[in-house]
């Protein structure tokens, strides 16, 4: 044998031996090991500490989550807020429009789940003692590691990146109340540096059965000087109505204007036109800091006339188009004029019925 | 020494020599397997049929990549058994091509791969701009040749058989072996699925097909698949409102799974294109490979045909655009907000409606007694509709 190829094996030998003293370090992770490298990579050892809350923003929802774990999504044109939900412990609660009430089920593990999550800034550093891990999972060439959470009957699967142990996928399965199967899918973007943090800015969410959505988070803050009892109120900010036999107050929530027309929302709600008694051709007069414009009313969209018998200018008070809680104010090809230069988020409205 | 360990510890020596970072993920892999746990298995593809005359084989459930949150995601597909994967040049704001070269490399000569390139107004329907639009798919592609190249959105096929500048180029590239099959996608398929059967140009065609408008098209299907052309379904989910529709998931089947399953239950068709865009979406829709339309299938798809009844136009109806004497292209108008409303895809609607020639956008409809509306045979209400498509489209 030459000397070369001698010096070539006892390279190999070196090789070989240094790769298996590596690897022999290596060849075990325990779960816990996991976990320590997920909230390594995600930097939040020392930020944890640091951060008392976060918030950031996804599409027309401000998201709030705090250290300790609760949260408030909140929903609506600033300052009109007309959604909030609210997780704090055992609870978590919507208010939409003033209608409060109690979610449950998956949809309850999701939120408190997700609270969790953004209180330890997309580690898995609040799920400590909760998890076990299932093994790897195969997504083409990628192999994400898969931990496995069971919260009041729904799996909460969390998939780890495994070259950098990030959070990459959430799988959320379980059964509704009504026994049909519920499955919520996110699926994270590469985790970015924004604020000193390291977290995804974009996520694409589904739910089985249906498209889904991608959320892009913006306007990421921390330590943000926030009211002590932000997380124990529900309240929304749409105003007040007050109904009475064939007459209405309340207030504009939103407004939106295109080549058509202008669609003001308010916050009067069924409940509030059932009071007000009002039906189906009713004539009214919408005021507006002393301007007055008149309004026909449709108690829903199917008794609509089609578009063509309106006559231009048609003004309408009618249900939110597509299934909203709430009622519009239609103004058909017309430039509503001073009655719109009165109107902002807010502002007071009155109708009368003639 | 097990196969696997050895081949696993052959390849973090490799990566070692070469590379520290790429180990180290080795490892983490292997030290993940190492804790006794097994992988989580992946759905397969139950199902191949011949893509018409090609002598392709093609999966019954494929790849739709108009809406992509990843391109692993493609990759992930192909694991599991996908292997028929359409895009276009216009897709993702013309990044859809480079999100499958990029997903499917490595693998590109087990896949079949689809692009479509429109012929007419805005694009230069001339034979070198036709070359160029496909050279340039083939860069963003990472690829050598395209499997099938596709018209887009073909309204009317005898039109562009007699553009000689077009047909030319086709013939050129599939001589010069970056093209191997051609074929168009349509919108309107009683009109082009019978041209077809004239035509030696389409080897594949690619046409709306679903329980809420696929009767109709069903004898022309036959034809063109007696004929040797092969048939892909697309819009199968009709109009993918199920998100704002009651009872669409149960313990056995989703919707979208019970509508791959009705379109798939023809043996007249050889695959259909979902939208995928995540891996959950893979899973399911791969779920319903090869399964029958069974009980409970039929009992979802009854579901949404009576919540939806009156709320999706056939796009493939076309009974109204006859009926409208300003030529607004009704059907193109309800398809786009169809886009932005119910599949999510707001800035492609967007786009693709301010692509439209101002005649065929519905601009003068306010004041027209709508005829339209009197046309639709499903009841819908198309003037008010196309005035909000307008709206929103406009937004």
């Amino acid at each position: 044998m030459s000397k070369a190829a001698r010096c070539g094996i006892a390279l190999s030998v070196v090789v070989f031996a240094a790769f298996s003293f590596l690897l022999s370090g290596q060849s075990d992770l325990s779960l816990d090991e996991i976990f320590a490298r997920n909230v390594q990579a995600s930097g939040v050892r020392e930020r944890l500490s640091q951060v008392q809350n976060i918030s950031f923003k996804m599409g027309g929802t401000r998201c709030f989550a705090s250290a300790n774990g609760e949260l408030r999504l909140v929903s609506g044109k600033d300052p009109v807020i007309t959604e909030v939900i609210l997780v704090k412990g055992a609870n978590v609660r919507r208010n939409s429009l003033n209608a409060i009430t109690e979610i449950s089920g998956p949809q309850k593990v999701l939120y408190q789940t997700m609270a969790q999550l953004y209180a330890g800034l997309f580690s898995l550093s609040k799920f400590e003692g909760r998890l076990k891990l299932q093994g790897l999972k195969a997504y083409g060439p990628e192999k994400l590691c898969h931990l496995l959470m069971n919260s009041d009957g729904v799996e909460v699967g969390f998939f780890l990146r495994t070259d950098d142990f990030l959070l990459k996928r959430l799988v959320f399965k379980g059964l509704t109340p009504d026994g049909d199967k519920y499955e919520v899918n996110y699926d994270f973007a590469p985790f970015e540096e924004t604020e000193g943090l390291r977290i995804p800015l974009s996520w694409f969410s589904s739910q089985v059965g249906t498209r889904g959505t991608l959320a892009e988070v913006t306007e990421v803050k921390t330590n943000q000087p926030l009211p002590e009892d932000l997380f124990d109120r529900l309240e929304v900010n749409v105003g007040t109505t007050e109904a009475s036999a064939g007459e209405l107050k309340g207030n504009v929530l939103d407004l939106n204007s295109s080549p058509f027309g202008l669609t003001v929302s308010t916050n009067w709600t069924k409940a509030d036109i059932e009071k007000a008694g009002l039906r189906t051709g009713d004539k009214l007069t919408l005021l507006v800091e002393g301007a007055e414009t008149e309004l026909v009313f449709y108690a829903s969209e199917n008794e609509i006339p089609p578009r063509e018998e309106l006559a231009k200018g048609a003004r309408l008070l009618m249900p939110m188009p597509r299934g909203g809680d709430n009622y519009v104010i239609q103004f058909y090809g017309v430039d509503p004029g001073q009655t719109a230069s009165k109107l902002k988020p807010l502002a007071a409205i009155q109708i009368k019925k003639k | 020494m097990s196969r696997i360990k050895r081949r696993n510890f052959i390849a973090t020596l490799a990566t070692g020599v070469f590379g520290l970072g790429a180990a180290g993920r080795l490892q983490a892999e292997q030290a993940v397997s190492n804790s006794g746990q097994r992988e989580s298995s992946s759905p397969r593809i139950k199902k191949y049929n011949p893509l018409g005359k090609t002598g392709l084989k093609v999966s019954d459930v494929s790849f739709g990549a108009i809406s992509l949150f990843e391109t692993n995601v493609l990759r992930y597909a192909y694991d599991c058994g996908i292997n028929y994967f359409d895009t276009a040049e216009g897709y993702l704001r013309m990044k859809g091509e480079t999100y499958v070269g990029q997903g499917l490399k490595g693998v590109r000569d087990k896949v079949i791969i689809t692009t479509k390139h429109p012929q007419g107004t805005p694009q230069k329907a001339d034979k070198a701009s036709l070359i160029k639009r496909v050279e340039d798919s083939l860069k963003r592609l990472q690829s050598d040749y395209i499997d099938i190249a596709m018209v887009h959105g073909l309204g009317d096929l005898a039109a562009l058989l007699k553009n000689e500048e077009i047909m030319s180029g086709y013939d050129q590239l599939k001589k010069d072996g970056k093209i191997r099959f051609t074929g168009f996608s349509t919108h309107n398929a009683k009109l082009t699925l019978k041209q077809a059967l004239d035509s030696d140009f389409p080897q594949v065609i690619l046409f709306i097909y679903n329980h809420m408008e696929g009767k109709e098209v069903e004898p022309l299907v036959k034809a063109v698949r007696e004929k040797g052309i092969g048939t892909v379904a697309m819009k199968i989910f009709a109009g993918g409102k199920q998100g704002n529709l009651k009872g669409m998931i149960s313990k056995e089947i989703s919707y979208p799974q019970a509508a791959i399953r009705w379109v798939m239950s023809n043996p007249d068709v050889d695959t259909c294109i979902p939208t995928i865009s995540s891996y959950s979406h893979v899973e399911e829709y791969i779920a319903a490979s090869g399964k029958p339309l069974d009980r409970a299938a039929l009992a979802m798809i009854s579901r949404y045909q009576q919540q939806a009844q009156n709320l999706y136009c056939r796009v493939s109806c076309t009974e109204c655009l006859s009926a409208c004497p300003n030529s607004v292209a009704v059907n193109d108008v309800l398809r786009y907000t169809m886009y932005f409303e119910d599949y999510g895809m707001q800035k492609e609607a967007l786009a693709y409606y301010a692509d439209m020639e101002p005649l065929q956008k519905p601009l003068g409809c306010a004041s027209c007694p709508g005829y339209c509306e009197t046309a639709c045979p499903y009841g819908l209400k198309v003037k008010s509709r196309l005035l909000h498509s307008h709206d929103i489209l406009t937004a």
